[in-house]
């Protein structure tokens, strides 16, 4: 009956939309492909790409490891893998809580996991006078997982978790927990001076052993995402028909949650929190494949990178020799995006 | 007159408790704040005192200091709270507050400007509900002129803030740690330094939006048909949407002048007035102002006086005050049964 | 400015109406006279524009070409709330607001007859009482109208379109989701309206026999153009639904009232409508 009701004219739209889905990964690949290629070659520092690719295959011994070389090996190769690998866990992370609220607008901010290791962090620099990325990790991910778990728990009741309650308390947690973070800042200059620079957003100044503690929980959270997807398009048709198509509503959102904390929890405790992508992400790859999960997952893994990297170049480029936090470039850049992709879905 | 049936009468007799019992902690707020500090006086004192009477140092102290403060909190919360609850409304999505429609982002915007350029700070309420009302205008001339639709404005509001914001940020990174403090102050939604021409402009604004927020109720009740009953009805969707949304902006723009934009009053009296006092009405719409002025006021008295360091701004406590009462309802209440009493 | 030189027979027109969703045309050059003081059934397939007509004949949305006219005047020039004074419409998915209960939201339905400052009147109240007697939703007044069953709250509904006291109603598909009691019971109510109240009813139906049992005038649509217009009895033929609706039929005398009743022949592909 539904089928009836669609007007013929959909039919041109939806072959336009399969030949759209195949292409498009190779395109998106192609993308990210360029946007690594950027990220190693571009900074204050611009090095052609023969030298850059002299220096990751290492043929460069002839000479000697040169400066430039340690720029690409020291420096912009950590920062690439932490952009794929953060981006990746955002763009997913939000795919998955805007799935799981079926609210467009939630993302691993909404849901209180920024708010809570942003807190966490800035508690330890202001009583244990932390001062390097690599020391927060530990706290941002605690930080993170106790907000969301705290969200969740209130969200739940009788079994039930209610999709509007949980992004209510993450939203209200996240309030709290953001006032107290100003607070602190301004009780404490040191603090609010080590902090700014965190709170913003960043991928400098971190090395790959900032990735080991928080890698098994990405891979977790991914391999969790990608499990939960089919249900949650089960999940859009609302909790009733859903529960008919035999999908355990309640267990796939609280995997599903589970799923959110721990990506977000880790790109969190790598770059600080970065908004937007995680927002916009979805968003993006949901206007050209379609709101199936199981194409927007996968899409998200390739998006999120695509965007962080983008903007971590862009903001190594803008203000040379000086650079720009990937945070704020992410949010100057997601704005325009945000607004162009309201617009196209109106029409 | 005609005889109400027995739920009404009860519903309207509870939202009248609620807002006697609202009243009654704004005035006991509003003496408490009025006479207590440094110089602390009986509520009596400073009650004479605020209109000029008794001994002309307490005069000074409460009519100088304490009151254009107070008014401010609870003219701020009263405009943060009903423009929170009209948004919710028209974009019937619970989690709506200043932020979507590019308010807060503006009024940081434009305060914090306003701070790196040094002018003199009797100039950021103005600088505040400059930034505000020219994002929040500058957002509806594009949902104008593309058409988008409600659910999407969300989303472009929500664009719109995000730049701002990342604009107050850029400038928090980048300023000297003494300005960033100051700045970050700001934003975070203060009341210090309160002036009493600020409380007469804004209150007065803010009392004749909230009336013409309270002669739009009907037209708000009948916008919750939804597009196709209320055109029906007479009523041209579209443009009543715009009007009440015009008068959310002044609200949270006008707030964000007097109080900087404290974070969360919008937000969560909507919710916990709907938890209290069921669906809304407009003795319900009375009841969000009351809550909202009393939650501001109630936050920004223990920041000034119970808290241990000194100095901290009022948004850093409203959402440390306000969320145990949300939370607790909000788990105390399946959502379906919100709405009988 | 809209006084009518006419008197008001409620007779809703359309000259050579076209609408349209963004670029796509869904009705096209109707020619249409809905008679005044009738129960007037639109039928005809999904997607032949039957909802989107009854949009554009209350101005929630405008017309790509041609005009709508109530009486003479041109719908689409009146004042919003002049017309809400004479047409009321019940939407096929009305949006219940979370939580309200059934009398307040029969008193929305007093809307366009308040002024912006006018307190509730006696009249208001006696409209509302009047909406919900009829609709036998009285003693379900301070029930919220999100717990009520599938029937009750089509009921409720009416009584707001009731309460909106014109003489006009025009309901789309005021019948879906309801089980044959409540459909007949919704039917009959209509019919009440018409024949003790003299209301002009315009409805959107799916059941043929139901619109030809309960409707004067009948409308049946195709691809958003007119396939034929007239009293049942006069233009439901089985060469018209096998045209229209294609499908194989018979077209007999209703053994209850005589009206023509659709039998689909047997081993035909059936129609996967209600």
């Amino acid at each position: 009956m539904l089928r009836n009701d669609l007007p013929a004219s959909t039919a041109p739209a939806q072959r336009s939309l399969t030949v759209r889905q195949s292409l498009l990964p190779a395109v998106g690949l192609c993308v990210l492909v360029l946007c690594i290629a950027l990220s190693l070659a571009l900074g204050s520092r611009p090095l052609p790409l023969s030298t850059v690719l002299d220096a990751l295959l290492g043929s460069g011994a002839g000479h000697g490891r040169d400066a430039d070389a340690d720029v690409v090996t020291g420096l912009r190769v950590p920062r690439t893998i932490i952009g794929l690998v953060v981006g990746a866990a955002l763009g997913v992370a939000g795919a998955v809580a805007q799935g799981i609220t079926r609210n467009p607008l939630a993302s691993p901010t909404t849901l209180g996991i920024n708010a809570g290791a942003s807190f966490a962090v800035v508690t330890a620099i202001y009583a244990l006078h932390l001062t390097r990325p690599v020391e927060y990790v530990w706290f941002a991910i605690a930080g993170a997982a106790a907000t969301a778990l705290a969200a969740q728990a209130m969200a739940r009741r009788a079994g039930d978790l209610d999709p509007t309650r949980l992004a209510l308390g993450g939203t209200v947690l996240a309030a709290v927990l953001t006032s107290w973070t100003s607070a602190l800042m301004l009780t404490s200059r040191r603090t609010l001076d080590e902090a700014r620079f965190w709170l913003a957003g960043s991928l400098a100044g971190r090395g790959l052993d900032v990735l080991t503690p928080v890698l098994p929980l990405i891979v977790l959270g991914l391999a969790l995402a990608f499990a939960v997807a089919p249900a949650l398009n089960a999940l859009a048709l609302g909790d009733e028909s859903a529960q008919a198509l035999g999908v355990p509503v309640t267990r796939i959102r609280v995997l599903g949650g589970l799923a959110v904390v721990l990506l977000a929890a880790g790109a969190v405790a790598v770059a600080g929190p970065v908004a937007f992508v995680g927002l916009a992400a979805p968003h993006l790859v949901r206007l050209v494949l379609g709101p199936d999960h199981r194409r927007l997952l996968p899409g998200c893994l390739i998006a999120g990178p695509i965007l962080l990297l983008a903007a971590d170049v862009l903001g190594r480029v803008v203000v040379r020799p000086s650079e720009l936090e990937v945070g704020i470039v992410t949010a100057f850049l997601g704005a325009p995006l945000l607004a162009v992709l309201a617009r196209r879905a109106a029409r | 007159m005609t005889v109400l049936p027995v739920a009404r009468r009860a519903a309207r007799h509870r939202t009248l408790l609620l807002c006697a019992a609202a009243l009654a902690a704004l005035v006991a707020l509003t003496a408490l704040g009025l006479s207590s500090g440094q110089a602390s006086m009986p509520a009596g004192t400073a009650l004479r005192a605020l209109v000029g009477l008794g001994d002309p140092g307490d005069v000074l102290v409460v009519q100088q200091f304490r009151a254009p403060r107070v008014f401010a909190a609870l003219i701020a919360g009263a405009a943060l709270a009903v423009s929170g609850s009209l948004l919710q409304r028209l974009f019937r999505n619970p989690l709506a507050s200043p932020d979507v429609v590019g308010v807060t982002g503006g009024a940081s915007f434009g305060a914090v400007l306003l701070l790196a350029t040094g002018a003199s700070q009797l100039l950021t309420p103005l600088a505040a509900l400059g930034g505000g009302l020219l994002a929040a205008l500058a957002l509806g001339a594009f949902a104008r002129r593309s058409r988008v639709a409600v659910g999407s404005l969300v989303l472009v509001g929500l664009a719109v803030q995000a730049g701002l914001a990342a604009a107050v940020n850029l400038m928090i990174v980048r300023f000297p740690a003494e300005l960033a403090s100051s700045a970050l102050q700001w934003t975070t939604g203060s009341l210090y330094g309160s002036t009493w021409p600020e409380v007469w402009a804004g209150g007065g604004a803010v009392a004749a939006v909230l009336t013409a927020a309270f002669l739009h109720s009907r037209r708000l009740s009948v916008l919750d048909l939804g597009e196709e009953s209320a055109g029906a009805l007479g009523l041209t969707p579209a443009r009543a949407r715009l009007h009440l949304l015009l008068l959310t902006i002044a609200l949270a723009s006008l707030a964000a002048a007097l109080s900087g934009p404290v974070g969360f009053v919008a937000l969560a009296v909507p919710h916990l007035v709907r938890f209290l006092a069921g669906p809304p009405t407009p003795a319900t719409l009375a009841l969000t102002a009351l809550t909202g002025g009393v939650l501001l006021l109630g936050a920004d008295l223990i920041v000034l006086h119970l808290l241990p360091v000194h100095g901290l701004p009022v948004g850093a406590m409203t959402a440390t005050l306000g969320a145990p009462w949300l939370l607790v309802l909000m788990i105390r209440r399946p959502a379906a049964d919100r709405s009988t009493p | 400015m809209t006084t009518l030189a006419t008197a008001t027979r409620n007779e809703l027109a359309t000259h050579r109406l076209a609408l349209r969703y963004g670029s796509r045309t869904v009705v096209d050059g109707l020619d249409l006279t809905l008679p005044g003081g009738a129960v007037t059934a639109i039928v005809g397939p999904n997607a032949c524009g039957k909802s989107t007509l009854l949009r554009g004949l209350t101005r929630l949305l405008d017309p790509a070409a041609g005009t709508v006219t109530l009486d003479g005047s041109d719908v689409h020039r009146m004042p919003a709330r002049t017309l809400a004074r004479r047409m009321g419409l019940l939407p096929q998915q009305p949006v219940t607001p979370e939580a309200i209960t059934v009398e307040s939201l029969v008193r929305l339905g007093r809307y366009p007859h308040q002024r912006m400052l006018s307190p509730w009147s006696a009249a208001d109240q006696a409209a509302v009482e009047e909406a919900l007697t009829r609709t036998g939703t009285a003693e379900l007044r301070d029930q919220p109208v999100d717990r009520l069953s599938g029937g009750q709250r089509q009921r409720a509904w009416i009584a707001l379109t009731l309460a909106q006291d014109t003489e006009l109603l025009l309901l789309d598909e005021p019948t879906t989701f309801l089980d044959l009691r409540h459909q007949l019971e919704v039917l009959d109510l209509v019919a009440e309206l018409n024949t003790d109240a003299g209301r002009t009813v315009v409805m959107v139906l799916h059941d043929l026999g139901q619109a030809a049992r309960y409707a004067d005038h009948l409308v049946v649509l195709h691809e958003g153009r007119l396939a034929a217009a007239g009293p049942p009895a006069e233009v439901l033929d089985a060469a018209l639904v096998e045209a229209v609706f294609e499908v194989p039929c018979q077209v007999v005398p209703d053994p209850e009232t005589g009206t023509p009743l659709v039998v689909p022949r047997a081993r035909a592909r059936r129609p996967t409508t209600h």
